[in-house]
């Protein structure tokens, strides 16, 4: 397809209402920005449904990050397998295939870091964690130190965080 | 009786209802779709009994159903109830409900997600919906281990809901603004803002009876707060939309609109088949009439009971349920007018 200003091979593809009247674009990259000031890598879908990963999968921009044949080890999806149901199988998967899911989250929520609601156990193990992290530390200094009492009064206290924690 | 004057800003009768979801996974367990049997029933099993054993749920009265328990016609009932959702009844096997007493509290089991907890209520009131989920949520949190991330947030089975999980909508009458090509441009303009508007039953449905959802499509990177106040912004700026139609019909083109509404009024106080398509699309007009002051006797609350009816009804198209409907729509206009 051809830039429709410079007829240099059209690489973006923009979709956008001009007056409730859908009107569809293509252009060089170099038109785009000159126009536009940006460019969108790739489609936006215009559903954020099932369907609408589907679609984004199918562009060009991500079906190279598609091949390939990782699969997730606690449920043994593959990717290729979300790319065509648009589906994830388990949590695990979002860890495991966080590389390739970011960018689809961001280009599907615009952004990507959740800072809506936390579940109250989720802060307090976030809590602990952090905890146990400033005892090691604070430990480490005091061996290198030789503050060995204090070591063996922080290292009683990791060893209580530690079971709460396994609780 | 004379037309009603009524504020560009008065929701009543537009907006019939505010709905929250929130999407809520187990930790460690796959997600619904690939799950086996006995995963699922796990999942079924550990829901029930986070909810049996909070004992601040217990105002709601929760009772438990598999889909595998539910006849046809309780299944109609709890769709246009906006209880249940059609996913949910492909899951035959695992898929379950937890119901409140006073229906306006549901929780699915293993529909896409593990759990997904919805608040019902009328008119526009997101906030009122969302407080009570939030608060259904911390309590079902305290005895389920949630899948939840720093990151991504709440882990839902498909990434168009990761973050808060949640789905806030609110149910539109827009028969005004469906009549003109403005309804359109509605679409677009939420489109771009991140919101969406759609059938009665969701994803891919029609609007029947002129009834739209307007949702929140982004779910990640926005507080839960910043979601609702957004998507509450353009409903009002929607509903002012149809308040402004209905003020032009009611002016400019009197004698037109009268003529649709009294004709669907005739049609449903006089005929003696009618389809759930039409019924559906004469009951709109006829709520229209009623709104706009056109038609007087017949109460807006029984006419959205009628409405229900017809959706509960059920979408199976026989002389039989053509006749029934029409029986009902018939008796219900003739004892009024």
């Amino acid at each position: 397809m051809e830039c429709e200003i410079c007829k240099a091979k059209a690489t973006v593809h923009i979709t956008r209402m001009e007056n409730g009247v859908k009107r569809e674009m293509h252009l060089c990259e170099k038109c785009a920005k000159e126009k536009f000031g940006f460019i969108f890598k790739g489609k936006i879908p215009s559903n954020n449904t099932m369907k609408g990963i589907i679609e984004l999968m199918k562009d060009e921009t991500y079906s190279a990050k598609v091949s390939g044949d990782a699969i997730c080890p606690e449920c043994g999806m593959s990717f290729l397998e979300f790319s065509e149901t648009g589906r994830i199988g388990c949590p695990s998967c979002y860890r495991h295939f966080s590389e390739r899911l970011m960018p689809i989250i961001q280009r599907m929520h615009r952004k990507d870091k959740h800072i809506g609601k936390v579940p109250k156990k989720y802060e307090e193990i976030h809590h602990l964690e952090n905890t146990i992290d400033r005892c090691r530390l604070e430990m480490d200094k005091a061996v290198k130190n030789e503050e060995f009492e204090r070591a063996a009064e922080l290292r009683d206290e990791i060893k209580r965080l530690e079971e709460i924690q396994a609780n | 009786m004379g037309k009603q004057e009524r504020h560009l800003n008065d929701t009543v009768n537009i907006a019939l209802s505010s709905r929250i979801r929130l999407a809520r996974n187990i930790s460690a367990i796959h997600f619904p779709w690939k799950m086996d049997e006995k995963m699922g029933m796990q999942v079924a099993e550990s829901v029930r009994n986070a909810v049996a054993l909070n004992g601040e749920l217990d105002r709601y009265g929760f009772g438990f159903k598999f889909v595998y328990d539910m006849d046809e016609e309780e299944k109609n009932d709890l769709l246009a109830n906006h209880l249940i959702s059609l996913d949910l009844i492909k899951n035959p096997k695992t898929g379950g409900i937890l119901i409140s007493g006073g229906k306006t509290v549901s929780i699915l089991v293993n529909e896409e997600d593990h759990l997904r907890i919805q608040t019902l209520v009328k008119g526009l009131n997101l906030d009122d919906a969302w407080n009570e989920a939030d608060s259904i949520d911390d309590s079902i949190e305290e005895n389920l281990d949630y899948a939840f991330d720093g990151n991504y947030g709440y882990l839902t089975a498909c990434p168009s809901n990761i973050g808060t999980g949640m789905r806030a909508s609110v149910m539109l009458h827009l028969p005004a603004l469906a009549s003109t090509k403005y309804i359109k441009k509605v679409f677009g303009i939420t489109n771009t803002i991140g919101l969406t508007v759609r059938g009665l039953y969701g994803e891919g449905t029609d609007a029947e009876g002129d009834i739209y959802q307007i949702s929140n499509q982004i779910t990640t990177g926005r507080t839960e707060a910043e979601i609702i106040g957004d998507l509450e912004r353009i409903t009002k700026q929607v509903i002012e939309k149809e308040r402004k139609t209905r003020e032009y019909l009611a002016v400019k083109q009197k004698t037109r609109t009268e003529d649709i509404i009294f004709r669907a009024l005739g049609i449903l106080s006089n005929s003696r088949l009618i389809n759930r398509a039409e019924s559906m699309k004469l009951l709109s007009r006829v709520r229209l009439g009623i709104d706009m002051g056109f038609i007087g006797g017949v109460d807006m609350n029984d006419l959205d009971i009628l409405i229900k009816d017809m959706q509960t009804m059920g979408k199976n198209e026989t002389l039989e349920s053509a006749e029934k409907r029409s029986l009902k729509t018939r008796e219900f206009f003739q004892l009024r007018r």
